[in-house]
């Protein structure tokens, strides 16, 4: 899929406004000080973006972990479950 | 420091039912409350909450207020407590009393309801400020004999009646106030049942703090509203002293917005400082008054500051959100009367539904309650979102 | 009973004047009673734009303002964070609930909700400064800047804390206006909003808070304790500072007596909920340029409760 789609609405839903789509490579990590540091409420609204706009719903967070990890990650979680 | 405030009254309603004796009896009865909610009109009938039992309608029936006069939930359960409290204190008009309030939620419940119609036209002009936790307090203020002067509302989220209480001490302490009523009210609206909803924390199925299998939380509802005095001014007028406030402490965390540190710092501070104003030991402490929300990061958080605290002599440890939910900015107003009463009657409840230890931690809750024991000091622990923790340490009237 | 007095070490403000500007560059707002926003300055050097991503307006102003009043107090992090707001950070609040009744109670944003508590702007200063001390939020409607200011009168005259950070903040937004313009209380006035930052102390130098308390009682018996305990009388008031709007009848402040000078502050703050912070720094300015020892009552009155802020300062030329 296209992951510049899916980063722009990163970067929108959490008001990364020093970012661009092209910035975020698809295997930096989301989370850690090596990565682009999001934290556990990012986490959740990366939940939220994933419901509204792909239809992909997580009861428990902890087995959305495995899919949030990186941009790559989600968009094949996305391509998989469509 | 022990002995010095005393608290001459308390007032509570909550989902384990209204006034001290119910609450006391259904503690003492392992009865859990927790429920799908029925008086809050929401899409989530699969969360269980502590809710109050008792309509709107009910409440203003119990308060003898005028339903044409619109008031909210959290002030009419406000009113239930904060009268109680008063009534057990015997004050009477005359009486200078200073009421600090814990709320967050405020009139919230009235907001949501009406918020569309506020920009239709101005039927419901008179409505808007009720939304103020301002407005909310004066409600209860206004409804006391006694002659409140001074009110102050705290909005530290989760904590925000103990450091309510807190203030309510400083007051003292200095010499302003003689007499000051505090705790929190807080309704279940589905502004905050949403929220929490949205950040993923609530539990399907009733809670269990401590337990390694917990889910989440359950909120709750409810109003609690202690009494404090100095111990001069209570044995000059021949108040019945039930308890003391002897020790508080406030820090934050400092950690994150919504999560609790890992090694729970801003908790283990707390209590120490709130050990400190006591002149206390951590072995002093019978028993523990847990935060105990139910969620993976608080109890786990909460468990190694009181492992750091104690070390291998652990007093008894429970949370009693199990019986009323999380009662957010009220909670520390529940778990203060809540603390007394197990001073005054020998009891710690029953951290009800605990069936496994958490592999993190290497101590378990008090799985069923203690009966005909005695207890001189418990330690209650409130801890809010951004970090605000407080401890407050109440103390047995006769030690 | 006399009580020490704390001091005020510096004070700092984002509002609808020039940020971070002194008394000599107030001007007055325009008095067509439209809403007149915050001027706000950049906020980049004072928070990193990663952090700052859920930070609503209100939190970013009060953050710089914090930093900036530590700065010019010469503070790296203080004793104890103690915050004021009417009605916080509504802005959010208004978005959540909006989301929550126009598409139902499904796919909310959760940080719209965690940035709607009042705490989360005093916790976001202690998170932004690492400041593991006592935090506290007070929500009293029009007098949570009082409440707020009057703990931590009292925590650093018992000694608990050396110094507190003061920071009392509210946000106007469209929606709130628009409701707010409804109440006969906000008609016709400049609405507005601002973050006012105190740095305290209990090490005396600067301009002295003697007393501050609140009263739904009678007001002039408050003021009689007031100059009572610290031995005063009217005569060593150099002047009434009160809450009245321009042009707004006196009659509330009957118990001032003739000849006591009165001033007002809004004209240069407009109308908000704890708008009592910026005429706090107002009576620090006025003192501060007096060239000689003087003392202002700052007096504030809405539905029937007043408040009183006695300062003084004490010339050293």
């Amino acid at each position: 899929m296209d992951t510049l789609k899916l980063k722009a609405q990163i970067i929108d839903a959490l008001n990364l406004e020093e970012l661009t789509p092209e910035d975020i490579k698809d295997e930096t990590p989301l989370f850690g000080p090596e990565g682009l540091g999001f934290d556990s409420i990012d986490a959740l609204e990366l939940l939220v973006l994933l419901e509204k706009n792909y239809g992909i719903k997580f009861t428990d967070p902890s087995k959305a972990k495995s899919i949030l990890v990186s941009v790559g990650e989600i968009a094949r979680y996305i391509e998989a479950n469509k | 420091m022990c002995g010095r405030i005393a608290i001459t009254g308390a007032g509570i309603v909550s989902a384990l039912g209204t006034g001290l004796d119910e609450t006391c009896r259904s503690l003492m009865e392992n009865i859990c409350p927790i429920a799908p909610p029925k008086h809050l009109k929401t899409i989530h009938s699969n969360l269980p909450c502590g809710e109050v039992d008792l309509s709107d309608a009910q409440l203003y029936d119990l308060c003898h207020e005028d339903r044409g006069r619109v008031l909210s939930r959290s002030s009419l359960l406000g009113i239930v407590a904060a009268r109680q409290a008063q009534e057990d204190a015997s004050l009477v008009p005359g009486d200078r009393v200073a009421f600090i309030n814990g709320t967050t939620v405020g009139g919230m419940d009235i907001t949501e309801r009406y918020y569309k119609q506020y920009f239709q036209g101005s039927d419901y002009d008179a409505l808007i400020p009720l939304h103020l936790d301002g407005v909310s307090t004066d409600a209860i203020a206004d409804s006391l004999e006694c002659d409140v002067v001074f009110t102050d509302v705290i909005s530290t989220a989760c904590s925000a009646a103990a450091n309510a209480i807190a203030m309510g001490a400083e007051l003292i302490e200095s010499g302003r106030f003689d007499i000051v009523i505090a705790g929190g009210t807080e309704c279940l609206s589905k502004y905050h049942l949403n929220g929490f909803n949205s950040l993923m924390i609530l539990s399907q199925e009733p809670c269990r703090p401590f337990d390694a299998g917990r889910k989440g939380l359950n909120l709750g509802e409810g109003a609690a509203y202690i009494v404090l005095e100095s111990k001069a001014h209570a044995k000059e007028r021949g108040a019945r002293i039930r308890a003391f406030l002897s020790g508080w402490g406030n820090t934050c965390d400092a950690y994150h917005q919504t999560a609790s540190s890992p090694d729970g710092a801003g908790a283990l501070e707390a209590m120490l400082k709130a050990i400190q104003v006591a002149r206390l030991q951590p072995s002093d402490i019978d028993y523990v008054n847990a935060h105990g929300t139910g969620t993976e990061n608080n109890d786990l958080s909460e468990g190694k500051a009181l492992m750091s605290l104690f070390g291998d002599r652990m007093p008894y440890v429970g949370s009693t959100k199990c019986f009323t939910g999380h009662a957010t900015s009220a909670a520390a107003g529940l778990e203060a009367v809540i603390s007394i009463l197990c001073l005054e009657h020998g009891f710690v409840p029953a951290n009800l539904r605990f069936r496994t230890k958490d592999p993190g931690l290497d101590f378990s809750p008090v799985a069923e309650k203690k009966e005909n024991i005695k207890l001189n000091h418990v330690l209650s622990n409130s801890f809010g979102f951004g970090g605000n923790d407080s401890s407050l340490i109440f103390s047995r009237a006769e030690l | 009973m006399k009580r020490s007095p704390v001091y005020i070490k510096a004070s700092s403000h984002i509002c609808a004047q020039e940020p971070f500007s002194t008394l000599e560059s107030f001007s007055p707002l325009p008095q067509d009673g439209a809403m007149v926003l915050c001027k706000d300055p950049d906020f980049r050097p004072f928070i990193p734009p990663m952090v700052s991503r859920r930070m609503n307006s209100i939190v970013k102003r009060s953050i710089a303002v914090s930093r900036h009043v530590l700065d010019k107090a010469g503070i790296q992090s203080p004793d104890a964070i103690i915050s004021g707001t009417g009605i916080g950070c509504v802005g959010d609040t208004e978005v959540f609930l909006k989301q929550m009744l126009d598409n139902g109670e499904n796919m909310l944003n959760p940080s719209r909700f965690i940035c709607s508590t009042p705490n989360t702007i005093g916790s976001q200063i202690a998170i932004y400064l690492g400041s593991r001390g006592f935090n506290s939020t007070h929500v009293n409607d029009m007098f949570a800047f009082e409440g707020a200011l009057l703990e931590s009168v009292m925590l650093l005259q018992k000694g608990s804390v050396e110094n507190v950070l003061l920071c009392a903040a509210d946000q106007m937004t469209d929606g709130l206006y628009g409701l707010l313009d409804r109440d006969a209380f906000w008609k016709g006035i400049p609405v507005s909003e601002g973050a006012v930052g105190f740095v305290l102390s209990n090490s005396p130098g600067g301009v002295a808070v003697d007393d501050v308390m609140l009263t739904r009682s009678n007001p002039s018996w408050e003021v009689d304790r007031i100059l009572r305990e610290n031995s005063l009388e009217w005569k060593d008031i150099d002047a009434v500072v009160t809450s009245l709007l321009p042009g707004e009848s006196s009659e509330r402040f009957a118990f001032v007596p003739e000849g006591v000078q009165m001033l007002t502050y809004k004209q240069y703050c407009g109308q908000y909920f704890t708008a009592s912070a910026f005429g706090l720094l107002y009576c620090g300015e006025v003192l501060q340029r007096r060239g000689k020892s003087g003392r202002i009552l700052l007096a504030s009155c809405n539905r029937g409760t007043y408040s009183f802020i006695l300062t003084s300062s004490v010339c050293t030329n």
